[in-house]
């Protein structure tokens, strides 16, 4: 039997942690910048778990009404749809990973968020 | 973690004081704290209480000297721990070798804030005692002292950002433990605690919205920007959380 991995910080059970990060889309973007970095140094995931976790947390940002999103010029709309993700939820998820898995860097901020669009662009 | 001169000086103090209460036998150049009484004895040793304080150099308890040191980072006084960079005499009569002294100090701040930097602190505390020769000591002095240079903007980033061990502010609305909401108070003096460490603007983050600023000694950097919901700081730093952002709340 696996043991869950819990937050470095905090204890937070991995679980909780997916279900608990599409409750800032209310207040802001999450950024993939956020995610594989917390993911990766906070509860020791590696290859594939880390990937699936990154699946799982994209997976409920989508599920919260959120797309892709770019940050927006400083004088226009805060964030830009992405649309080079696609649509459909799978592809979104894969086609995230696999650009991620492809530049073998950690994301930063001026990378993709997850962001609520509204009526802004 | 108590280092080697540490343990030395305590071990000298009850051998030649011959009492079960450790005491130095000169006075303590720091002053009593007149507003709370704190070393009102100045003959005394870590607080009468080794375990809880060490008092490297014979001056001030190490906990003191800390939250001093984090409110002076704080406001950016570098230049008053200056003089403690130099090699000192040691304030005892009873050590008849040269010890420096800030660097029983230092290490042991560094040594809290960075439990990575103990080893090598500890090395150096020996040799600088006299265990392994002065020449030796002064060799390694000069390594820690880089050590410490470069420990300094992750110290004052820690007692900024995660005082007392705990990040800033508190988690809202049911978000996770990276994402901190402060005072609009807190947000000013966090952001201006984090320009006083010599923080740069730019640093390669293109596409970010707001202003990047990159800081010194290879601590990362954070970001700024207005967010529909309030101005938000958002962070890269090593030894804190990952995907740290921090909002400014009501």
């Amino acid at each position: 039997m696996s043991i869950e991995p819990r937050h470095s910080y905090d204890g937070m059970p991995l679980t909780e942690w997916i279900q608990r990060v599409p409750n800032e889309l209310s207040r802001d973007a999450v950024g993939l910048w956020q995610i594989i970095p917390a993911l990766r140094a906070s509860f020791g995931l590696d290859d594939q778990d880390l990937e699936d976790a990154v699946s799982a947390t994209i997976q409920g940002l989508l599920e919260r009404g959120a797309v892709p999103v770019r940050c927006g010029p400083k004088d226009g709309p805060e964030w830009l749809i992405d649309d080079a993700y696609g649509q459909d939820w799978n592809e979104v998820k894969a086609k995230v990973i696999a650009d991620w898995v492809r530049r073998d860097v950690e994301p930063d901020v001026g990378d993709v968020w997850f962001a609520i669009i509204s009526d802004q662009h | 973690m108590r280092s080697t001169i540490q343990t030395l000086l305590v071990a000298i103090l009850v051998l030649v004081s011959g009492i079960s209460e450790a005491r130095w036998l000169s006075v303590d150049p720091v002053k009593a704290n007149a507003n709370n009484g704190q070393n009102n004895n100045r003959y005394y040793y870590a607080n009468n209480n080794p375990y809880r304080f060490v008092d490297p150099d014979g001056r001030q308890s190490a906990e003191r000297q800390i939250e001093q040191y984090r409110k002076d980072a704080e406001a950016g006084n570098w230049a008053i721990y200056k003089p403690f960079e130099k090699p000192a005499i040691a304030v005892t009569a009873i050590m008849a070798a040269p010890v420096v002294a800030v660097v029983g100090w230092e290490a042991g701040t560094a040594a809290l804030a960075n439990p990575g930097t103990v080893a090598t602190m500890t090395e150096f505390a020996g040799g600088a005692a006299g265990v392994t020769g002065m020449s030796s000591g002064l060799g390694q002095r000069a390594q820690a002292t880089a050590l410490i240079a470069s420990d300094r903007t992750a110290q004052a980033l820690t007692s900024v950002l995660r005082p007392n061990g705990q990040l800033v502010g508190n988690v809202v609305g049911g978000a996770t433990s990276e994402v901190r909401t402060v005072s609009p108070a807190a947000f000013g003096n966090i952001r201006q605690s984090l320009s006083n460490l010599g923080a740069a603007e730019g640093g390669g983050n293109a596409g970010y919205r707001g202003t990047w600023y990159t800081l010194p000694n290879g601590q990362g950097g954070f970001g700024v920007r207005n967010a529909s919901s309030g101005p938000t700081m958002d962070f890269n730093i090593p030894g804190l959380p990952r995907g740290l952002k921090i909002h400014q709340g009501e």
